[in-house]
């Protein structure tokens, strides 16, 4: 790793890791267990467990917040379990997402009630987003830039990476994210000072802090 | 629709209510005169109302419902004040009703259980829903709304509309008064959902569901309740329970 954990006293948390980090729930069916617990729960909860030993504070942005909710929590597990549980279609899949969609929004507004858990109200003043837009914009074609234009039919993220790209700048830490449209241009946006520090959860995989 | 619903839960809870009255007024169906004063109508009792033929509105009690309904005629003058005589077999229920001070009642002449008159309205009611109609609308809701990008109000909308197909299913199989409840309920959720069916996958996304989560929450519960289906976010739940074809 690249970085020592005594070098910060807080991370910002993208929206996909915070839904990671409280993604561990199971219903039975046939006698079997439908498991939702992501690979991503294991890493976002062994790197969240080493932060909180140094004592962090884990920030995230009230625009990311609501978006986990809105939309963040139900991309995910649909995902999961359309890839993982196939035969789940053939009935009671819509029960099941339900099921989960109720347990992981209850475990991660729990989250409020810790004391090293932030809620931010923080919105970038526009010319930073537009300055910050035009920079994506400015990158050279590439096999990531044309993912990213396929996915958010522009050459930029959405306003909600964008803010907390701004924010981890602003307050000078690390984001800790598991999106692409982020982490896959790390290097240009810490050369251009747009970020402190990107941790990708992909990087984390196999590896740990000291 | 709504009126026939609260009928059969105002029978239910007189039938449960357990007095000794009201005990004995179970087990007897009533031949009787009712009288009525200013009579507002008296018409053919609508197919809502199975096992009925004569509606009667009047001031004070509304409408009344009568079976086996054998004569109309005006009161004759032993009646002074009233304007109307109807001749017919009413249940407990009405039985009640008729206690008000405007109705005379004649002493009982037939007796016939009442659990039979409201088993063969309750299946009449059952038969005359058409629940595989609700289930197929259902299911073309859920199909409409699967095709919308992951939200959390789409989770929560197909998960329940999910849940109403196996508790359709489940009323179909018992046809139990109680479950006449749950019914009204459903059709509730299903008219609200109706409603937004047109909303673009944005607006669904935002929209503000609390009032089908109440509607759903209050079908959940009864469900629970009644022993007919599990609460679907509870610990440990398991997924068979809600398997439907």
């Amino acid at each position: 790793m690249d970085f020592d954990l005594s070098d910060y006293s807080k991370v910002v948390y993208d929206t996909n890791c915070i839904i990671y980090y409280r993604l561990n729930f199971s219903i039975s069916c046939h006698r079997k267990k439908i498991r939702l617990t992501p690979k991503e729960f294991h890493i976002v909860d062994r790197i969240t467990s080493q932060f909180l030993n140094k004592n962090y504070e884990i920030h995230t942005l009230r625009i990311a917040f609501d978006e986990i909710f809105r939309k963040g929590i139900a991309t995910i597990i649909e995902e999961y379990l359309t890839e993982k549980y196939p035969n789940l279609r053939k009935g009671g899949f819509w029960i099941a997402m339900r099921h989960f969609e109720i347990k992981v929004t209850e475990s991660i507004q729990e989250l409020k009630n810790k004391a090293w858990f932030f809620i931010l109200e923080h919105s970038p003043p526009p010319d930073l987003l537009q300055k910050i837009r035009n920079f994506y914009r400015s990158l050279p074609n590439s096999p990531a830039k044309q993912r990213l234009i396929d996915k958010n039919k522009a050459a930029y993220p959405d306003d909600t990476d964008l803010s907390l790209i701004i924010y981890s700048q602003t307050i000078g830490s690390p984001l800790l994210t598991n999106d692409r449209d982020i982490y896959d241009f790390k290097a240009e946006l810490k050369t251009y000072s747009y970020c402190t520090r990107i941790i990708s959860l992909s990087t984390l995989a196999h590896n740990s802090f000291s | 629709m709504r009126t026939n619903l609260t009928e059969y839960r105002r029978l239910e809870k007189e039938i449960l209510a357990g007095t000794a009255l009201e005990q004995h007024k179970r087990q007897r169906a009533y031949k009787v005169n009712l009288y009525t004063t200013e009579a507002l109508s008296i018409g053919v009792a609508s197919s809502d109302y199975p096992g009925f033929d004569i509606v009667l509105t009047d001031l004070d009690r509304g409408n009344v419902y009568i079976m086996e309904t054998k004569s109309i005629g005006v009161a004759s003058s032993d009646y002074p004040g009233f304007d109307i005589v109807l001749e017919g077999m009413v249940d407990g229920y009405i039985q009640s009703i008729a206690h008000k001070p405007d109705i005379r009642q004649l002493i009982p002449e037939t007796e016939m259980p009442t659990e039979n008159i409201l088993y063969e309205r309750l299946k009449s009611y059952f038969e005359n829903l058409d629940i595989e109609a609700k289930i197929s609308k259902t299911k073309e809701v859920l199909g409409h709304f699967e095709k919308y990008p992951p939200s959390h109000n789409k989770n929560l909308v197909l998960g329940a509309l999910e849940y109403i197909v196996v508790a359709l299913r489940k009323i179909i199989d018992v046809k139990l008064p109680k479950q006449v409840e749950v019914y009204d309920y459903i059709s509730d959720y299903l008219n609200t959902i109706s409603s937004i069916v047109s909303l673009s996958p944005e607006e669904f996304m935002n929209k503000n569901i609390f009032d089908l989560e109440s509607l759903f929450r209050k079908i959940e519960l009864f469900c629970f309740e009644n022993k007919l289906l599990p609460k679907i976010d509870e610990n440990n739940i398991n997924l068979e329970n809600f398997l439907y074809d």
